[in-house]
Formats: C-alpha cells, structure tokens, sequence
C-alpha cells in the first residue's frame, strides 16, 4: 500500500523528463520583400477621424440582399469616406450553382461568417461589435450612428505601390489614446463592378453589379498583431508592410481597394479603418 | 449554477450568524475562518489625479471558511470584488465567486489536495504560488498536490494544475504547469547532526509549464539603417513545453549558515523577453552569522531571462507567475521610501546585500541602561551584462534570436537601486523609546519605473515613542527626503495615540514641498481611527493618497491617487 505514493512520484517524474521542448534556430522567418521604402507625410492628428466599417453578408442566391445592398449604398450616401463597406459573399445562399456560376465567397469570408455565427442574410455587422448573427438593414443606421465617432483612436496611413500584377501595401498605424488591449491589423482586398447575376425577389438580375465583394485578406483572417505583441503606446506609430501577387487570380485591380481595420485583439472592437485604391486608375462604380 | 450560488448564501448566512469566538468545535471537527471588508467613498481630486468614481463607493470583500477533522481539512474562500477599489479595479482585479477551495488530507506519511493550493520550492526560483491580497495577486494553483515524507528527513511533493487569472474561469485554459520537488534534511534524518549544531540540507526541483502554440508571433526587424521588415515566429518553432530546474542547499553550524540556489530556465520566448532563446538563470546565496550583540548578513543574487510565466503573452505585472525572484534589499515602511522601493527584476538584476546589527551592551557607558541597537546596510543592484549575438545584431534586434551573452558575475553597465543607511535605536527611559535612521537612495527611474532619471535622496527619520500611561502611548514619526530629483523634497510627520487593546487614532500629513511645479507642493493628509475587540478590527480613516507605488518583498503593483472615507472590517473566528 505504501508503495501507492512512490508509483504516483515516479509518475511524474516519467511525465517532467518528457515536459521538455528543444527548438533548433533558425527561429524566424522574414517576410519576403516587406522592406518599408515609402515616406509617409507628417500625420496631424487633429485632423484624423473615425472611420466606421460595415460588414454585410450576403450572397448571390439570397432574394432579400439587393435591398441590403440598397440600404449600405444609402448609408455610404450618408456618411460619405466616413463608412467603409465590404460585402462577405457567405452561407448557403452565396454558393455558386449552374445559374449562377461565379464564386464570389472567400475563405476568409466564411471564416467571418462562422465567427460571427451569421445565419440569416443579409446581415450587417458594424465595427466588430459583439452581436452574433449580426442585425438586418433596417438597424444599420442607428448602429452606426451609435459608434462614438467624436474622437479617433488610431489613425492608418497607407500607401499601395502597384506595378504589374503586383500590390505593394505600406501602412502606418499610429496610436492616438492609450489603448491596454493588443491590436491587430489586416489587410483586405475588395472588389467592386463585379458583373455577375444575382436573385432579386423572384427574378434574376443577370447583369446585377456587386460592389465592395470582399476577395481575401492579404494577412489572415484576423491579420497581424502590431509590432509582434500588439501593443503600441499612446504617440507610437508602427509600420507594416504586405505584398500580393494578382496573377493567377481574375480580380481586377484597377476595381480593387485594400480596407486596412485595425482592431482591438480581445473583443474584435474596430478602432480605425481605411481603404485606398490598388491603382491610381481605380474605377469607382 | 443556481446551486453553487445557494451553496455560498448558506455558508454567508452561517457565517454572519456565527457567534463571535475563536475557532468552533465540535466534536473533533473544527470550524475557523476570517472575513474582511475594505471599503472606500471617493472623493475626486483634479490636482493629486484622483479621478471621479462613477459609483461613489467600491469594496473589496471575502470571507475564508475552514473546516478541518483530525487529519481532513477543507476550505473555501468567497470573493466580492465585483465593484472593487479603483486600485484592484486597475489591476483588473475584479469578479466575484469562489475562486479558491480545496479539500486536503495529511498523515504523518503523505499528504494530499485536490482544489486550490499553494506551494514553493526552495527560494521560489521555480515556483510559488502564493497570495498576496494587498497587491492582488494569487496565483494558486488549480489541481492535485501530493507530499510525501517517506523517511525522517526526506520530503518529496509533486503538483499539477492551472494558474489563477484574477476572476477568469479556467474554462478553455489552454496552459498548466507541474512540478516535483524533493529535499534532504540530514539533521531530521541523522540527529546526531543536528545535535551538534550542524545544519545541511539538500534539495532539488525541476517545474514545466505547458501552453499550447496555436498562433504565430510576429515581430519587427530592423536588418539596416532605415529598413524596417516583418518577420514571423512559426507555431512549430514556438516551444509548448518548457521547463525549469534548480538545485539548493543550506548547511550551517553554531551562529554560521549559508544558503544558494541555482536555477536554469531552458527556451521560453515570451512578450517580457523579447521572444528570445536563450536560457535563462538565477542564483542566490545568502550568508547570516550571528553571536550575541552582533549579526551579520549577506546575500548576492543574479536573475537573467528569469520572467516564468503560464502564458507567454502576459506582461501584466504580477499575473501569472510561475516563480518569483526574491527581493534581498532591506525592506523599509517608511512612507517617503514608499515610491523608491526596489522591485526585483527577473529577466536581468544583479546585487548584493550587506547589514550588519550590533548590540552596544546594556548598562555600558555607550550603550544606556537599556542598550542601543546599530544597524548599517548596503544594497547595490544593476541590470545584468549583456553582449548582442551577431544574430542580434545583424537583424536590429533581440526577438526571435538567442538574444545575448552574459558574463555571470559581471555587474551591468547602469545602476538600477543603491541603498546605504544607518538605523539608531535606543529605549531612553523606561516610558521613552527613540529611532533614528539615515538613508541615502539611488534608484534608477527609468529602468524600474519607465520615466526618465535617476532619484538621488536623502531621507531622514525620527519615530519617538512615549508610554504615557500604563496601556496608553503616544508615538510620533517624523521624515523627511531631500532630492532635487523627480518630485522633489517631501516631509512627513505622524502622531499615533494607542489605548491598549481596544483603540488606536493617528493623525499623519505629507506634503510634497519641493515639487518643481508649484501647483503640486501638495499635502496628503490621513486621519484615522481603530476599535478592536477580540478578533476583531473595525478602522475608519480619511484622507489623500499619493499616486505611487507599493512594493511587498520586491513584488510592486501601481497605486492610483485617491481621496476620501474608507472604512475596513477584519474578523477571524
């Protein structure tokens, strides 16, 4: 019996030998071409605002999400460069079929969509609140309007450098309150004209154009922690870099914005979000 | 949910209805506890910061309940911290719920506990879980302990568990630590030893922690002058295990002992070192001789990349440690060296630590009829040496490299906390006791507290006691720091009036008279009043606090400026 306790010892002693990991270096990998060769101009901080973002989910199938679609283009109307929109082609009902072949979802897209436990479209989830399953359009206005918009936490600079095919995005985040929680950065790609039919009550718009469609995200689903840990200090300013390649995709760059969102790591809360054109020929719809 | 929740207003209820007397029995069993309540109203107070307080009135409250029957004890503790003071609060120290029970059984061969506990090996270089409610840290463990004592002298203990987060539930914990511990007391296992007055002793630990790595670290290099890139830890090069061993002995004779500690942490990149490799180390040893009149201490300590912690995100202070490097500077309660205490430094300290008392004789010509106690000190700590590795260097910073080298007896190029003082104390007469103290302080504002400097003061001190009357004293303490540096010169005087065992009033001021800015010549004044019956202390007082910081052996948290009423109740039963 007294044995017993000496089996248990042994145990652990068994169980600590193996508690022990050996990394051999290298250690990191650098990212390739990321080397940040832009100036960015002196930032007034008085004159930056918060910006909102709306992300609606839809889908080509779904016969309600033309007036969503309606709704978001009244709102950005209203709000003018103030509202930044992408639209998370998801679900069910934004599955290509043979009537209407063009995928128009991400990967990224459907990682959202899952997180925020979107099941009923469309749905606008505005800033990252906490609201699962978002909230349908006719509550968008007050939403937004509910986004404390008299002062700005952050402010992001970005500068895309775009030659043949291929994205360069430059990005300066500076923080402008103190902020205790990490904050993350990504970086999205979303296209607008996109010629591709789309269910509208009944009938079919063959030639519907879908705006804002967001085609993937050029650092993860949730991006990329600021300086490693996520934590900048009040004054601070970081600089972040990503590069992407169009070839081999059939997005069209001259109708493409990069939507930088900055957000706060622990509730997904958006500080600060942007958008600029791919190219300087964008063709806005 | 709802049962855990009647569960607690029962043991409330039996609590409140208790009769106030020490410890219950009945039968064999035994019933003991302690409940406390320190509550404050918040005043605001633009010109010491002392922000407004939505609610007014914030609390911190819980109530200890133990059972125990010969060798079965059981305890819990409630905590109501839900609206707690704004210091707790900032130390996001708040929630409420049983956040500590545990049940336990011990014989004189093994001893087991399932719940909540704390332990320390050795020093505590590879783990101590401990609390310490002033400063808001507990970091029990959650899980099972077994001790075992198979033989005189001979201790083994093992643990597993998770860390306590403040309220956090353990729900979805992906990070736990497990430990073994064994020493040998040669004098417990041969008495012959001990008997002559030798002490030896000899022990070992070996503490891994475990955090799963399931997301990338990103870092930023600088490779040259004005390149900036990213780069990226992968999950796979992000080491989920990892452990810490030590080996410690202590051996003495007569008035001598020594004790060391040597500690080895192997890779553990984490946010407060900078995601490096390297291992790290601490080792302390400490010297005392002591014969009559006269003690002699001296203590050194090392600490490089010691920072252990259950997550490797965390950099909160204090959450979240698995060891604790100990302070060896004296530890003073003087109110002006409140803000300058030195806090131990586990990723890159080394020190040293002298004092010396000696007892000037009673009834000598020098020494009074009573004696006269003498007491000298000297600290010196620095961070450590360290030499970039050419990887370091090539990529423009530490992160994701073997970070340095370090000569391990080599002091640091910057003084962090030097400390030279001398402490007079004589009882005078029967009714009339004095001490004085000098202190010269060099503490290193930047590196401890993150503003830019270096505060050189001189602090003098004078505490008088006068008993007045059987059962009545008065007490007078008087301070005073002279620095040109950071806030300037401060004074403070304290008069304390005790009527043995039931009150105690004391009426203080401190008055920070040579700010630089005038507008912060500021007083901080305290009233305060205490009753005590039994085991039981109710306090009223009223008055400022400086916003600072306070420092319990080397373990500091921030403490916010406040003004107003608190009012605290501490019983025991």
């Amino acid at each position: 019996m007294k044995k017993i306790p000496y089996i248990i010892i042994a145990f652990f002693a068994l169980f600590l030998i193996y508690s022990c990991d050996r990394v051999e270096g290298p250690y990191i990998v650098l990212d390739d071409e990321e080397t940040i060769t832009v100036d960015f101009p002196d930032l007034d901080p008085a004159s930056v605002y918060r910006k909102v973002l709306i992300e609606e989910y839809t889908g080509h199938r779904c016969p309600n999400c033309p007036a969503g679609h309606d709704k978001l283009e009244e709102l950005i109307t209203r709000f003018g460069d103030t509202l930044i929109p992408v639209c998370i082609h998801a679900t069910s009902l934004a599955q290509p079929t043979t009537e209407f072949p063009d995928n128009l979802m991400s990967a990224v897209g459907t990682e959202l969509a899952t997180d925020w436990q979107i099941d009923g479209i469309p749905a606008g989830v505005i800033n990252r609140a906490n609201e699962p399953m978002g909230s349908i359009p006719a509550r968008w206005l007050s939403k937004v309007n509910a986004v404390d918009r008299s002062h700005a936490p952050a402010a992001i600079q970005l500068i895309n450098q775009y030659d043949d095919g291929l994205l360069k995005v430059n990005a300066k985040i500076t923080l402008l309150e103190p902020c205790n929680s990490p904050l993350k950065l990504s970086l999205f790609i979303v296209e607008n004209g996109i010629v591709s039919p789309q269910i509208n009550g009944t009938e079919t718009i063959e030639d519907y154009v879908h705006n804002h469609v967001l085609r993937g995200s050029l650092n993860g689903t949730y991006g990329q922690l600021l300086n490693g840990t996520g934590e900048l200090t009040a004054g601070e300013s970081y600089l972040y870099a990503k590069s992407f390649s169009f070839a081999g995709t059939n997005w069209k760059p001259e109708h493409c914005t990069v939507v930088a969102i900055l957000y706060d790591k622990n509730n997904y809360n958006v500080l600060q979000v942007e958008q600029l054109p791919v190219t300087n020929s964008f063709q806005p719809f | 949910m709802k049962k855990l929740l009647q569960s607690v207003l029962l043991f409330l209820l039996v609590a409140a209805a208790w009769p106030a007397q020490a410890q219950h029995q009945l039968g064999n069993s035994r019933i003991s506890g302690d409940f406390g309540f320190n509550g404050m109203y918040y005043i605001p107070d633009s010109l010491i910061g002392a922000d407004a307080v939505d609610s007014k009135v914030r609390a911190n409250a819980f109530l200890n309940l133990l059972y125990s029957n010969g060798g079965f004890s059981a305890g819990m503790r409630y905590e109501f911290y839900q609206f707690p003071l704004i210091d707790f609060e900032k130390l996001n120290y708040k929630g409420q719920g049983i956040r500590y029970f545990f049940a336990d059984y011990k014989n004189d061969f093994i001893q087991v506990t399932a719940g909540n506990f704390y332990e320390q090996f050795g020093n505590g270089l590879t783990l101590r879980a401990y609390e310490e409610r002033q400063l808001g840290i507990d970091n029990s463990l959650l899980g099972a302990r077994i001790k075992i004592t198979p033989y005189k002298g001979i201790y083994l203990t093992g643990v597993w568990g998770i860390e306590r987060l403040n309220f956090d539930t353990y729900v979805g914990r992906r990070d736990f630590v497990r430990g073994l511990d064994g020493e040998i007391n040669f004098g417990e296992m041969i008495p012959k030893i001990a008997e002559k007055g030798f002490v030896f002793n000899v022990g070992g630990s070996f503490v891994s922690k475990f955090e799963k790595a399931d997301e990338e670290i990103n870092v930023t290099v600088f490779p040259g002058t004005d390149t900036v890139r990213q780069a990226v830890i992968a999950t796979d090069k992000i080491p989920q295990n990892v452990p810490v061993w030590a080996v410690r002995t202590s051996f003495g004779y007569k008035g001598f002992r020594f004790d060391g500690e040597f500690a080895q942490k192997m890779q553990d990149p984490t946010v407060t070192n900078d995601f490096i490799y390297r291992k790290g180390n601490a080792l302390f040893l400490s010297a005392t001789y002591s014969m009559k009149g006269l003690g002699i201490a001296a203590s050194f300590i090392r600490a490089d990349n010691m920072d252990y912690r259950s997550q490797r995100m965390m950099k909160t202070n204090s959450l979240l440690f698995i060891n604790n490097i100990p302070a060896i500077n004296r530890q003073y309660s003087y109110q002006l060296l409140a803000d300058y205490s030195f806090a131990s430094q586990p990723n890159g300290q080394i020190g040293v630590q002298l004092q010396v008392n000696y007892q000037i004789p009673k009834k000598s010509k020098i020494g009074g009829k009573y004696g006269t106690d003498l007491t000298f000190n000297f600290s010196r700590f620095h961070n450590i040496d360290r030499q970039w590795t050419p990887e370091a260097i090539a990529l423009g910073t530490l992160s994701g490299t073997d970070g340095y080298t370090s000569n391990l007896f080599k002091f640091g190029p910057d003084l962090m906390y030097q400390d030279i003082g001398f402490e007079f104390h004589r009882r005078l007469t029967k009714k009339w006791e004095l001490t004085l103290a000098y202190n010269y302080i060099t503490y290193n504002l930047e590196l401890l507290q993150g503003h830019e400097g270096i505060m050189r003061g001189h602090l003098v001190a004078a505490d008088l006691l006068w008993k007045v009357a059987p059962k009545h004293a008065l007490r007078l303490e008087l301070q005073h720091l002279y620095t040109k540096d950071d806030e300037g010169s401060s004074i403070y005087g304290m008069l304390e009036y005790s009527i043995s065992p039931h009150w105690f009033f004391s009426v203080g001021d401190e008055w920070n008279y040579g700010n630089p800015d005038k507008a912060h010549k500021l007083h901080y004044y305290n009233i305060a009043a205490a009753y005590v019956w039994r085991t039981t202390r109710i306090a009223l007082n009223f008055g400022k606090t400086k916003e600072g910081i306070l420092c319990i052996g080397g373990v500091c948290r921030a403490v916010p400026a406040s003004y107003g009423m608190g009012l605290s109740v501490t019983t025991s039963f």
